[in-house]
């Protein structure tokens, strides 16, 4: 090394240790003084936020390998002064990073729920893509519930509202950006999914399909249950009906079939399974069936017109037929077999009447659920100004299923 | 004759150091002015600065003598003395925004906690070390962030692209021309990039045929810019505007990220990298006007008086970047406007009759 870059090497080396020492480590924590909060639960009491942060325990072993966790709660005028709170009492730095479910309390149902959901989308330290739910009761009640599907309840939440693609898709699923982007939309409505917790079937003795013709793949009743353990350890979840938000009061439900038809039009849902139930063949006889979405072409138009708008709402399936039950069926999903005439006419006739039931809620409740403001917007922006305060009312829905299978 | 850059360099600057800077806070102002038709302003915003650009590069085929020679060849002592004083305030002033953004980008994104004061200090060491450089500095930087920039841009485009409902930015000018430019002109303190080349005239040997690849470089920039715009738009839509750091949540909602974490911070590093340069840029020609305007020779005293004003500026004013920021967007357009696109376009006059039939016969 040249003698004359010593006093420049010198120079370089005491600025990096400056600056080290006074970097506050560049702001790390240790990570015993950090909580990893996977699922938060915000409940309304005496007109505060009760904050339920449900907290991942790290476990420096490999002998148990069931997640373990905490809950712990905190109190503010609002969510982020909750979550302080909750940082203040347990000397945790509440870390949001992995949270990614928020839970919103029966009690929240008549307030305005964006007062508290904007704070996670503002908020850098949570992600965006965090998914948003109501529950039919106390939402820290809901994220205290033990559950065969997972020890930490938030996972097992997790798994029946987030499925893979190609899954059932019977679950109204939507994270705090897309709640948020709908509230802010012109039309200012949203939707979440409501949870309700069941109580296993082996312990209540009875089937747990959720009701309806709607697909089974929702609750989380799949028969995983531990028959013998305490009730305590058998509440499953079911997520399959939807809360209509408008201007961020909660103005309605979708059922689960409405549910199920509101999907399909707006992310579609191929693989799911959909049970047709009393079809009646050329003998006379009824049986049931299990279709199976293969493929879902949704489409909604909005066209206006001086007089009118008209909504045209088609939905183009290709089906196949997972099960008949039927002595000697040959129907399964590895046989092309053609779809049944009565089974389509069914198939098309019960789903028409779901989009009906779905565009009927809509107006009642005045929410705007299938963003018809955004495409009249959009799409027919010279009348935006003529029908955006009464669109809903002056509405007129063509609704057309295809079904087709195996030609 | 030996010249500081070539003509690749002054290429692969503008692929490197245009986009970057405007993918910070630019698209959520833009939004706030212009909603669905933000891509409209930038659009605008960057047409100004292309036609700009035709006219300072063909100042650089025309001229072989540098950009503050040519000055006061023209203009004189005195007067090319006041134009580099008046430059000088337009690069610092420029520099502010952009800084700040950054340092807020930084220690809001990057730490969990409330870091030192001091954690935005090496930025200034960086750039302080960059001002005290030739320009030649600039060609090498270009040479190898041009690849930062492009891996980092295109890992946040793929990302959000799935996310994005291209529908979004329907009706195309809705929001109407007064709201367009009215964005445009806001953020014109972010844009007239094409000023830095008029600083390259005379250091690089620029032939007729070179005009096509460095306008060529700012479309392919400008495009890059214009994609990431409406993608932006049509990844949040209705809270674009709400999204003051599009970069850090452009790509975060795509399945992969939610299933291996967000890696897309691979991209959004190589970014910041590039901006470390990209924000010393303007503190660069600050200093290299200064030390014009008041004949130093001395190789650190400018560069030491520009970073120790803005670093100046960064700690004192910190309490009023809303109003600094509120002043940029509102009222400092036309300044911006006037140095950025307007008095660059002048430089097509400027020639050094001594070599100017000497350089007409060379091209």
């Amino acid at each position: 090394m040249k003698q004359e870059n010593k006093p420049k090497l010198l120079y370089i080396f005491i600025a990096a240790v400056f600056i080290l020492f006074f970097s506050n480590d560049f702001g790390l924590i240790d990570v015993e003084k950090t909580s990893i909060i996977t699922a938060i639960a915000i409940d309304k009491e005496d007109d505060e936020f009760l904050l339920t942060a449900q907290i991942a325990v790290p476990e420096a072993t490999d002998a148990n390998t069931e997640n373990l966790k905490t809950q712990l709660s905190g109190k503010g005028s609002t969510v982020g002064a909750a979550l302080k709170d909750l940082g203040d009492i347990s000397g945790w730095f509440p870390k949001l990073a992995f949270c990614n479910l928020i839970l919103l309390g029966n009690s929240l149902s008549q307030d305005n729920v964006i007062e508290c959901l904007d704070y996670f989308a503002k908020t850098l330290r949570i992600q965006d893509s965090a998914l948003v739910a109501i529950s039919e009761k106390s939402a820290k009640e809901l994220l205290s519930v033990s559950t065969p599907l997972d020890n930490i309840s938030s996972f097992a939440l997790q798994k029946i509202m987030f499925k893979a693609q190609g899954f059932d898709k019977d679950v109204a699923t939507t994270d705090i950006k897309s709640f948020c982007s709908g509230h802010y939309s012109k039309s200012g409505c949203a939707f979440m999914p409501i949870v309700k917790t069941l109580e296993s079937a082996s312990e209540e003795g009875k089937s747990n399909s959720g009701g309806g013709g709607g697909s089974s793949g929702g609750s989380g009743a799949q028969n995983g249950s531990k028959g013998g353990e305490q009730n305590q350890q058998n509440k499953l979840f079911d997520t399959r009906t939807t809360a209509l938000f408008k201007k961020g009061f909660m103005v309605g439900i979708l059922d689960e079939n409405q549910t199920l038809v509101f999907n399909a039009l707006n992310v579609g849902f191929s693989g799911t399974s959909l049970p047709v139930n009393d079809v009646m063949d050329d003998n006379g006889q009824k049986s049931d069936y299990l279709l199976t979405i293969i493929s879902c072409k949704p489409n909604l138009k909005v066209k206006a017109s001086e007089n009118e708008i008209n909504l045209d709402v088609a939905l183009k399936l290709y089906c196949k037929i997972s099960d008949h039950a039927i002595d000697g069926s040959t129907e399964a999903l590895s046989q092309n077999t053609p779809l049944p005439k009565q089974l389509k006419y069914k198939t098309e006739q019960m789903l028409e009447s779901w989009l009906n039931d779905l565009i009927e809620t809509q107006k009642q409740t005045e929410c705007d659920v299938l963003g018809i403001a955004e495409k009249l917007y959009r799409y027919n922006h010279k009348y935006y100004k003529k029908y955006k305060d009464n669109y809903l009312n002056v509405l007129k829905a063509n609704v057309k299923v295809t079904v087709d299978g195996q030609k | 004759m030996k010249f500081q850059l070539k003509t690749r360099q002054v290429c692969l600057f503008l692929i490197a150091f245009l986009p970057v800077s405007k993918i910070f806070i630019l698209p959520s102002i833009l939004a706030t002015y212009a909603n669905e038709d933000m891509w409209l302003s930038s659009t605008f915003s960057l047409f100004l600065d292309f036609i700009t650009l035709c006219f300072v590069v063909v100042a650089c085929t025309k001229n072989k003598t540098d950009f503050l020679s040519l000055l006061e060849k023209n203009l004189g002592k005195t007067l090319s003395k006041t134009i580099a004083i008046i430059y000088v305030i337009y690069f610092l002033t420029k520099a502010i925004v952009p800084l700040n953004e950054q340092k807020d980008y930084v220690e809001l994104t990057l730490y969990t906690l409330k870091p030192s004061k001091i954690y935005f200090l090496p930025f200034f060491a960086v750039a302080f070390y960059f001002c005290c450089k030739k320009l030649r500095v600039i060609g090498r930087a270009s040479d190898i962030l041009w690849f930062f920039t492009s891996v980092g841009i295109a890992v946040l485009l793929a990302l959000s692209i799935p996310n994005a409902k291209l529908e979004a930015i329907l009706p195309i000018g809705a929001q109407g021309i007064k709201r367009i430019l009215r964005a445009s002109y806001s953020t014109a303190g972010w844009f007239g990039d094409s000023l830095y080349v008029a600083f390259f005239i005379g250091n690089f040997d620029c032939k007729r045929s070179d005009v096509k690849k460095i306008l060529l470089s700012f479309l392919i920039a400008a495009l890059t810019v214009i994609a990431f715009m409406i993608l932006f738009y049509c990844v949040f839509t209705s809270i674009a505007f709400r999204q003051r750091f599009a970069l850090t949540e452009i790509s975060k909602y795509t399945s992969v990220i939610n299933n291996i974490g967000r890696f897309d911070y691979l991209g959004i590093i190589l970014i910041l990298i590039s901006c470390i340069f990209s924000l010393s840029i303007p503190l660069f020609f600050a200093t290299k006007l200064l030390d014009f305007a008041f004949n130093v020779r001395n190789q650190w005293l400018s560069a030491i008086i520009v970073t120790i004003i803005e670093l100046f500026i960064m700690v004192v004013f910190t309490q009023y970047y809303l109003t600094i920021e509120n002043f940029m967007t509102k009222f400092a357009g036309i300044f911006f406007i006037l140095l950025g696109n307007v008095l660059p376009v002048a430089t097509i006059f400027l020639k050094d009759k001594e070599n100017f039939n000497e350089t007409r016969k060379q091209t």
